[in-house]
């Protein structure tokens, strides 16, 4: 809006990406939803699990993957070609990086609707597409990065609107989670190991599991509800310094608060902290962000009766301000205590997803079909339909969530008056008493779809009514020095800069430092934020000014939005990743798998058990009382993936080993409701006749040694026999026990082997350990392992 | 004829403001507010235009039309 203008042209945008995402969020969305539906009936009659490839443990991953990555990273990417070519009055930069960032999209969600139904996965929440996948994902990330980033630098308006910023802090914080996440070392071309384990991938998979919510399904989204909601409201954002003050606070709070997903565990306290004090840090931006939408709409809130976009929009912004109350209320530990593992945690979510998420597709989809198409839509009462059908499909999921999670959390967690016993000591009657709430969640859900196939067939219509068009227009072109002009020096070496570093370094010294150096930050931290502040009312315009400038010019934006969103990252894994495994043990050092006891742990991260088993017994009384005793660190230390779960349909199993002979498992396995009747665990007879893994069952053992598992050399041959002949071991105890007839080659007998092992451990040399460990905590471990807050005693 | 000349000092008088207004407004362009931004997804300067895509979904459907007026006519 600044520049002078020197020539005026015609763009004609590309509006043909936009339409080829959009269609493909519909179809993929119902396809997602659909599987939600199956799942969620699953849950209720276990007879629906038809096969191995249609069992809940392989479908649940491809439900929230089909989900987020297909239907919100469609939408996300339909509206972000729409609008960046508006706010850049450009078209976008190269046809051909949009046609492949479309195809290659296409492709992985194909990739991956094949790979999860079969059993290959990678085991970690919204990370188990195969490593062939996640590159693809890389370069199709960066194919669009780099469109994006060449469209902003060909820009025709000086200004960056707001929805770019968060464009920005999308593309860059995405890229850096997943690249981080997804580090493996392949074993085949269908298996990999994370380099991660225990505790370290716990951190690292919820520093971007929490961090996808943040990044992937929500700033994109802020970013389309600052353009697409003004655009339906036919007025401008309420208060544009109020999203400046959303979008920092917002991408630089996010990204520390993953560890509130592992709240009472093994974690240490200060992570635990941490996480718990950003996620509750995060209600004041996430707020802020939901007060800028909802007023955008003042003076035009008759809207809201007549516009179906309007109402989509309003409802969304609502849940999103409903959904980020309800984080940080679930990240306070006390209430944690009671959510986590329970479906008050899957309401919370849905919440966001279908209310937020879908519904700001939905209002974006209907808003704009018709200026795609050239035409009107075909018809407001179909969509409004489809709004209240969508609202009723959503407040009966969540509302049977709560009351689920919070009864079922409740049962669990009762003890006796004297605190030695639990009142409900079955898992399975807890589970018998939310029948109910996970039939009303079938209910819900399918409403919800309905509401989506309605909009389906509503779009469908308007597009056989109107025709494809690309809508062109006259802009003024703007010289390349009139844009992104800003230096070096001008960007980076200025008082806002090094305020907000030397406050950090500060902050981070008290945090890190020694007992008394840290006390000396503190109070530097405090006269420093003081001098600060002096200082910014002094010259505050020199601030304002330098924010200014810094809206018109990309590059030195996206690296301070980089800077932003790495620290936290930086400061909760370094300290983790860094410290050596023999700090990393508490008490308790896990017993290596032996190789069949590896096979099965991989048939089990295969079969998705973790979907609804944990391993991780919580420093909580009724916890210890119904699993045994606590999950120490050293207890995962072996364990790529690491397998702590989030949820628990079926009972922990941190301890499982031992607990039944080899012939509980058998039955168990074959048929859960002959051991537990209620059970809703799925059949599994084909890992009775499947066999293990003995082709590259010796590489997945070198692959281990590499990273780290204290195996013996072993060759290939030495591997295989090593296994075959503890499955004959195996094998030979199930016939002691009356189970004939099967084979030490089995699927079976390797998860039986796998399952004995759990909560296996040695005790370390705890004294030879702190031998070697110099006296006082050094720089930079003071914070990290072991946990003062956890005692520490010797097992006996 | 008082009323007259208090009427031409009225007009010249908002005349006046209004160029001043006017001029700074212009000139308020240049050191812009950061609110204006706010005003860019509402910024169709230009009225849009909207032209028949010809990519190879469009060619499909204008033959799906074109059958099906053709159809129509038969």
């Amino acid at each position: 809006m600044t520049s002078t203008t020197t020539a005026k042209t015609t763009i004609e945008f590309d509006d043909r990406t936009v339409r080829r995402f959009m269609i493909a969020s519909i179809f993929w969305g119902i396809v997602g939803m659909l599987a939600g539906v199956f799942i969620a009936s699953q849950l209720n009659f276990h007879q629906l699990n038809l096969a191995s490839w249609l069992s809940f443990g392989r479908l649940r991953p491809l439900h929230t993957n089909a989900v987020i990555f297909a239907f919100v990273g469609n939408m996300m990417f339909a509206g972000i070609y729409y609008s960046t070519q508006r706010l850049c009055k450009a078209r976008t930069a190269s046809d051909l990086l949009s046609s492949i960032h479309f195809w290659g999209w296409q492709l992985i969600i194909v990739a991956a609707a094949i790979t999860l139904p079969l059993g290959l996965t990678r085991g970690q929440e919204y990370a188990e597409l195969i490593w062939p996948v996640n590159i693809a994902v890389a370069v199709i990330w960066v194919v669009f990065a780099v469109n994006f980033f060449w469209t902003l630098a060909r820009r025709n308006e000086p200004s960056l609107y707001v929805a770019l910023w968060f464009y920005i802090g999308t593309i860059i914080t995405v890229a850096m989670l997943y690249i981080v996440n997804h580090l493996s070392i392949p074993t085949s071309w269908t298996h990999s190991y994370t380099i991660f384990a225990g505790v370290q991938n716990g951190l690292v998979q919820w520093w971007y599991g929490h961090n996808a919510v943040a990044f992937f399904l929500t700033t994109p989204i802020l970013g389309i509800m600052y353009y697409f909601l003004p655009k339906a409201a036919e007025r401008p954002v309420y208060s544009y310094r109020l999203s400046i003050v959303h979008f920092w606070s917002l991408v630089f709070i996010y990204i520390w608060a993953g560890p509130h997903h592992l709240l009472n565990t093994a974690l240490p306290k200060w992570l635990q902290m941490l996480g718990t004090f950003f996620s509750l840090m995060l209600w004041v931006p996430s707020w802020g962000g939901m007060l800028n939408g909802l007023l955008t709409l003042r003076g035009a809130w008759d809207k809201l009766r007549t516009d179906p976009v309007v109402k989509f929009f309003i409802a969304a912004v609502t849940f999103y301000g409903m959904a980020t109350f309800e984080g940080p209320l679930l990240s306070i530990p006390a209430v944690n205590a009671l959510s986590h593992y329970s479906d008050w945690t899957i309401g919370h979510v849905h919440a966001g997803a279908m209310g937020w998420k879908g519904f700001m597709a939905a209002g974006m989809f209907y808003w704009l079909t018709p200026r795609l198409y050239g035409t009107k839509l075909h018809s407001t009462s179909w969509a409004n339909f489809h709004f209240w059908i969508g609202t009723v499909g959503i407040l009966v999921y969540v509302g049977s969530m709560w009351v689920s999670g919070i009864m079922q959390g409740l049962m669990l967690n009762a003890t006796t008056p004297d605190g030695t016993a639990l009142v409900y000591p079955n898992f399975i009657d807890t589970l018998t008493s939310i029948r109910a709430m996970m039939g009303f969640r079938i209910i819900g859900g399918s409403l919800y779809l309905a509401g989506m196939l309605l909009m389906a067939l509503n779009i469908w219509m308007t597009i056989r009514k109107g025709s494809p068009v690309n809508e062109t227009r006259e802009v003024a072109v703007i010289e390349r020095s009139q844009r992104d002009t800003m230096g070096l020096k001008e960007a980076f070496l200025n008082d806002p800069v090094a305020c907000t570093l030397g406050g950090m370094v500060l902050v981070l010294a008290w945090l890190f430092l020694p007992p008394g150096a840290d006390v000396v930050a503190l109070v530097c931290a405090g006269v420093f934020i003081f001098l600060v502040v002096r200082r910014f009312q002094k010259g505050h315009h020199i601030w304002s000014r330098w924010h200014d400038s810094l809206l018109h010019n990309w590059l030195p934006f996206t690296v301070l939005s980089f800077v932003a969103v790495v620290l936290g990252g930086l400061v909760q894994i370094i300290p983790t990743v860094m410290v050596s495994r023999a700090k990393n043990v508490e008490d308790r050092i896990q017993q290596p798998y032996t190789p069949l006891e590896l096979a099965g742990r991989d048939i089990y991260v295969s079969e998705g058990c973790y979907n609804c088993h944990s391993q991780m017994i919580r420093t909580m009384l009724p916890d210890v009382l119904r699993y045994g005793d606590y999950s120490r660190l050293g207890e995962s230390i072996y364990d790529h993936p690491y397998q702590w779960g989030s949820k628990r349909t079926g009972p922990d199993l941190a301890r499982e080993g031992g607990k039944y002979p080899h012939s509980w498992h058998y039955d168990h396995m074959k048929d859960p409701r002959a051991i537990s009747a209620g059970s809703n665990m799925p059949a599994y007879p084909h890992l009775f006749t499947a066999k293990f893994d003995q082709k590259t069952l010796w590489k997945k053992v070198a692959v281990m040694t590499r990273l780290g598992v204290p195996y013996p050399a072993m060759t290939a041959t030495e591997v295989k026999t090593a296994a075959i002949e503890q499955g004959i071991q195996i094998v030979k105890e199930l016939e002691g026990q009356g189970r004939v007839g099967t084979l030490p080659d089995t699927q079976i007998v390797a998860l039986i082997a796998y399952l004995q092992k759990l909560g296996k451990f040695d005790v370390p040399d705890l004294e030879g350990r702190l031998k070697g460990t110099p006296a006082g905590m050094p720089f930079p471990l003071r914070p990290g392992i072991p946990d003062e807050h956890r005692a520490a005693t010797p097992a006996k | 004829m008082e009323v007259f000349a208090v009427t031409i000092f009225m007009s010249l008088a908002f005349a006046v403001l209004f160029a001043v207004l006017f001029l700074g407004e212009r000139a308020r362009r240049k050191h812009h507010s950061l609110e204006q931004d706010a005003l860019l997804p509402l910024d169709d300067a230009s009225p849009a235009r909207r032209g028949p895509d010809s990519g190879f979904f469009t060619q499909r459907h204008d033959q799906y039309h074109h059958r099906k007026d053709h159809d129509r006519v038969r």
